[in-house]
């Protein structure tokens, strides 16, 4: 009996489902139409182990999906064709798959360009328009090739959110996210969100947490990438590179002198190489940005629908693009205009792709520049049972303000044991500082060093270690011919 | 239909493939992979586990002795209640520990000092009676986990016989372990005594003699005694049940903390260092082929070691004894022990608190003969203190704002894994900033630890865990230094920097008023200072 009533209700709401989106194609464009515009893409992709930069890992097959957007370009998510070593595309009446070349790849914002080769790959193909940005409770359709076939698929949503949030992708931008409630799936990653016949985002990741939550890229974001890549090149994103805190406090206010109308964010910190460094100032209190009034929480309104966080703004912008501001400092209210800049500060704390890790060996030692891959695969590995100055300074690199005096953190992550370290252990995961006297504040540091040294021993100081790791250079360049070979370097 | 919704539960659970966790946590967010086709193939290789079984022979042991210890051995319990680290004006439920104590002359109760931390109420019974009498602290040693407490009952050691303790422990050895069970009726194990080592006792920073000991039998490690020959040669203070093995603390350790007057008892070396055994690093230092010896790494400021030695000194002989690559020294009795066995507990060579022991370093490819004097464990120096330190816990709630000063036990509040919970940068300063740099400095870690929500601290409410930088541009040195710079300082406003740039303003003339409201309203017990 229960059975029954439970397939009963089952058969109800998936027969309200199947009624919906047979409503959602009717428009006056055929879903037909719509899906002349949709790409299928197949990947062959392989990675580099940041632990052992000399090896790759296995080649890994996968597929996403694109649109046309006009001049024979398809928009796609970075990570459909990251470490791609082979990509093809396909539309949905085709048989034919279609190798394409990568025009533009963008991390920051996971999204790509390519291009088809073959000029028949387009033949009664649709280009597809970019819209605005959707509003809240309004409908969409998402068109992808998910998981479970290769046949086109259509799920539809309403937008439930709009929001700044971490691109999982580079694992630390955070830009404007559409959330939908549309059951996006492995395989839609880089296909189009719909309304009224043109494009309001791109799907491409989901919510951890919660059933049915997707996310989108919207048209600004999608916009910015295009208006980029004009010029041939992709720069990447501004940032304004400040913290702020909120003004809701009445005594912080009131010791601050801020007067009792004025509403906006206090200035907490300055980071070294942002846009604001030579403009702004700790305590500055900001009030408007481009003539938008910044609300107590450092808030602008955005569309009549949304407060967005202040740097939205900023966001949209490119380098060299004007960031104006009305602030009010020492009592006086003032207004700064200042250039829009990239900070490659921040490159370190993302996810990269597509780039081998360049490393340095001295005696089996191997020193790599920090970055995310490294400490990543270094987790994984297990090696975390120490490590507290690689994580604190990683995390806090710029927030700390420690790149003011250095440029990146050079890391003995590693050892490939060798008689001639087997007494180095205690220095694995150690911030290299110096050697023989002279600072190692990047890689090429190190390897100039290592190249250069005409010393009998070098002297590796290594941050908030007193005594230095000795090394007979000339035994450790003769012991790492031989470590080369042993552990397959070359 | 049926098959619809059976594809739908399929693909969901497909997609948990994908779901990876970002290393920082930062975003609840992952991106959608693509399709793969390749499914990955763990190997895993499954570790068998040897049973080691460690058979043991007891010894039989006669009525009389075990008699005689009956008048010598004492059940301690010991009620404690911890602080509430992270909400400091709380405690937690009071707890009891139960031990071992033995009775020594002067009508004394030695018992591991371990068993007193937080203690609200110590009492002891002895074997002639079921009832329980109030014992007091006399003396406490956390260096060498002992204690002595007193019984101010007329008459408690009448019927009571203290027991004597033999001058040296021999090792590789058979010995009987003494305890009292719930019933007044004395228990005993036998065990083996295997090996000395020097190690900190579990609240203790200078490393001492310890005994290795081990048994097949269900040890506690709450003070038993081990004798042997009618002497105590220690009493037990860890024991591991898995492993059949605990540790005791030697007999001439415990006979120097009872004969020694005062608070401190043992010499602390105050430095550290690291083996020599690459042929690279001899040559370097400009060691000879026959040389042995270590390096200094670390000098502890204010210590016996601070200003004789010096960093990369290395230590040829210590104590008029050689020294090995690994920094052992030859013991006429115990055979190779650390060369701060000789700092630490070098009383029969002459070495002890106030007095001097004799170096030969290599310094600049010089040898050079010093003297440093010994001196006790520079508590001064210490900037988070560790567990064994006696924690002041002092804080403040300043307008809703709760301020503590950062140490091991407040860590250790994240519960088991803390290393990998707690904030990375707390973390570093735990594993890299223990001590002060430099003599003289002082000062702990003051925290902003979290925020009691008030319409006066409005804006703040989700702050949580940031370091103090300063307070009216000073920096902060204390809890108790914070408060004296709020009742203290100048102006309308008492302006707080934290470490992340966020700036608080507490209102001077306000904050009685708001201090007992919150006080009030979060039923807060202020510390009277």
């Amino acid at each position: 009996m229960g059975i029954k009533k439970h397939s009963k209700l089952l058969f109800l709401s998936v027969f309200l489902f199947l009624q919906t989106q047979t409503n959602a194609v009717e428009g006056p464009l055929s879903f037909d139409e719509l899906r002349k515009g949709v790409v299928q893409i197949r990947v062959y992709s392989q990675s580099v182990n940041p632990f052992s930069p000399w090896t790759t890992d296995p080649v890994r097959a996968g597929s996403g999906t694109g649109f046309l957007i006009g001049n024979k370009r398809i928009v796609t998510n970075a990570h459909v064709i990251s470490n791609a070593k082979f990509v093809q595309v396909q539309r949905y009446n085709q048989t034919e798959w279609y190798g394409v070349k990568i025009l533009h790849i963008a991390h920051d914002c996971d999204l790509a360009v390519l291009e088809a080769e073959n000029p028949e790959f387009y033949k009664d193909s649709r280009d597809l328009q970019l819209g605005e940005i959707p509003e809240l409770n309004s409908p969409l359709i998402v068109v992808g090739y998910p998981i479970g076939g290769n046949k086109v698929s259509v799920t539809r949503g309403i937008v439930s959110r709009k929001d700044q949030s971490v691109y999982s992708h580079p694992a630390v931008d955070s830009h404007l996210v559409l959330q939908v409630d549309a059951a996006i799936n492995p395989g839609n990653s880089g296909g189009p969100a719909i309304q009224d016949d043109k494009v309001v985002g791109v799907a491409f990741q989901v919510a951890t947490k919660g059933e049915n939550i997707g996310y989108l890229i919207p048209t600004n974001v999608i916009r910015h990438f295009l208006t980029d890549i004009e010029d041939g090149k992709y720069d990447g994103y501004v940032e304004l590179g400040v913290r702020t805190l909120n003004s809701f406090n009445l005594s912080l206010r009131k010791a601050k002198g801020i007067p009792d109308s004025l509403e906006g964010v206090f200035v907490s910190r300055v980071l070294k190489n942002g846009s604001a460094e030579k403009y702004l100032k700790e305590g500055d209190f900001l009030t408007e940005i481009d003539g938008n009034p910044i609300g107590k929480n450092g808030t602008v309104m955005q569309d009549r629908d949304a407060r967005v966080d202040f740097v939205e703004i900023v966001d949209n912008k490119h380098a060299g693009d004007k960031i104006s501001f009305k602030l009010f400092r020492d009592g006086k209210e003032m207004s700064v205009t200042f250039p829009a800049l990239r900070m490659p500060d921040f490159d370190f704390m993302r996810n990269q792709y597509d780039k081998p890790y360049d490393f340095a060996m001295i005696g089996g030692l191997l020193f790599q520049e920090m970055s995310r891959d490294l400490i990543t695969s270094w987790s994984r590995g297990g090696n975390t049972s120490g490590g507290s100055q690689l994580l604190y300074r990683f995390f806090y690199f710029i927030e700390d303000g420690l790149n003011r005096k250095k440029k990146t953190d050079v890391v003995l992550y590693r050892k490939l044991s060798h008689p001639v370290n087997s007494s180095s252990d205690y220095f694995v995961n150690l911030v290299l500082e110096s050697v023989n006297g002279i600072p190692v504040n990047q890689l090429g540091d190190l390897q100039k060093i290592l190249s250069q040294s005409k010393e009998k021993y070098l002297r590796l100081k290594f941050l908030d270690v007193h005594v230095p790791l000795i090394l007979d250079r000339e035994d450790a360049e003769k012991a790492d011919a031989k470590i080369r070979k042993t552990y397959g370097l070359e | 239909m049926y098959k619809i919704s059976i594809l739908s539960f399929l693909l969901l659970f497909q997609f948990g493939l994908f779901a990876e966790s970002s290393l920082s946590g930062e975003s609840n967010s992952i991106t959608v992979k693509k399709k793969s086709f390749k499914t990955k193939t763990q190997e895993e290789s499954s570790k068998t586990t040897s049973a080691v079984s460690n058979s043991m022979t007891s010894a039989p042991l006669s009525k009389g002795s075990q008699e005689s210890y009956n008048k010598s051995i004492i059940q301690v319990k010991v009620t404690f209640q911890e602080p509430e680290y992270h909400q400091p004006w709380k405690k937690k439920s009071p707890r009891v520990r139960r031990g071992v104590g033995l009775v020594t002359e002067g009508n004394r109760i030695l018992i591991p000092y371990s068993l007193l931390p937080d203690a609200t109420l110590i009492e002891v019974k002895k074997y002639s009676s079921y009832s329980e009498i109030k014992a007091v602290v006399f003396r406490q040693d956390p260096e060498s986990n002992l204690a002595l407490l007193r019984v101010d009952k007329k008459n408690f050691f009448d019927d009571l016989v203290p027991l004597t303790f033999s001058p040296v422990v021999v090792f590789p050895k058979q010995v009987n372990v003494y305890q009292l069970d719930n019933s007044g009726s004395i228990q005993s194990t036998s065990a083996t005594l295997l090996s000395m080592d020097m190690d900190q006792m579990p609240l203790g920073q200078i490393e001492l003699p310890v005994v290795d000991l081990s048994s097949s039998e269900g040890l506690n490690g709450f003070g038993e005694i081990v004798i042997e020959n009618g002497k105590v040669s220690g009493i037990l203070y860890e024991f591991t049940s898995a492993k059949n093995s605990g540790r005791i603390i030697p007999s001439f350790v415990i006979q120097k903390f009872i004969n020694t007057p005062g608070i401190n008892v043992f010499a602390y070396k105050g430095f550290r260092f690291r083996p020599i055994t690459d042929g690279a690093v001899k040559k370097y230092y400009g060691m000879e082929e026959s040389d042995s010896g270590v390096l200094v790494a670390d000098i502890i400021p204010g210590s016996s070691a601070s200003g004789v030695l010096k960093l990369e000194d290395i230590v040829l002989e210590f104590g008029g004894k050689n020294v090995d690559s690994k920094g052992y020294i030859e013991h006429p009795l115990y055979g190779k022990q650390v060369l701060s066995f000789l700092a630490h507990s070098g009383d029969s060579f002459g070495f002890s608190l106030g007095k001097e022991i004799p170096i030969l370093i290599l310094r600049d490819k010089k040898k050079i003969n010093l003297s440093m004097k010994l001196k006790s464990f520079p508590y001064e120096a210490v900037r988070i203190p560790f567990r064994n330190i006696p924690v002041t816990n002092d804080f403040a709630v300043e307008g809703g704002f709760v301020f503590l000063e950062l140490s091991e036990v407040l860590l250790e509040e994240w519960g088991k894994d803390w290393r990998s919970r707690v904030d990375r940068k707390l973390l570093y300063l735990y594993d890299y900033s223990k001590f002060h740099e430099k003599e003289g400095t002082y000062g702990k870690i003051v925290l902003l630890s979290q925020v009691l929500p008030d319409e006066s601290n409005n804006g703040f409410h989700d702050l949580s865990f940031k370091i103090v930088d300063a307070i009216d541009d000073e920096p902060v040195k204390s809890v108790m230094d914070l408060k004296q710079k709020i009742r203290g300082g100048k102006g309308d406003y008492s302006l707080i920097s934290l470490d992340d740039g966020t700036e608080i303003a507490l209102n001077r003339k306000q904050l009685k008023e708001i201090n007992e409201r919150i006080n009030k309203s979060y039923k807060i017990r202020v510390q009277e200072n």
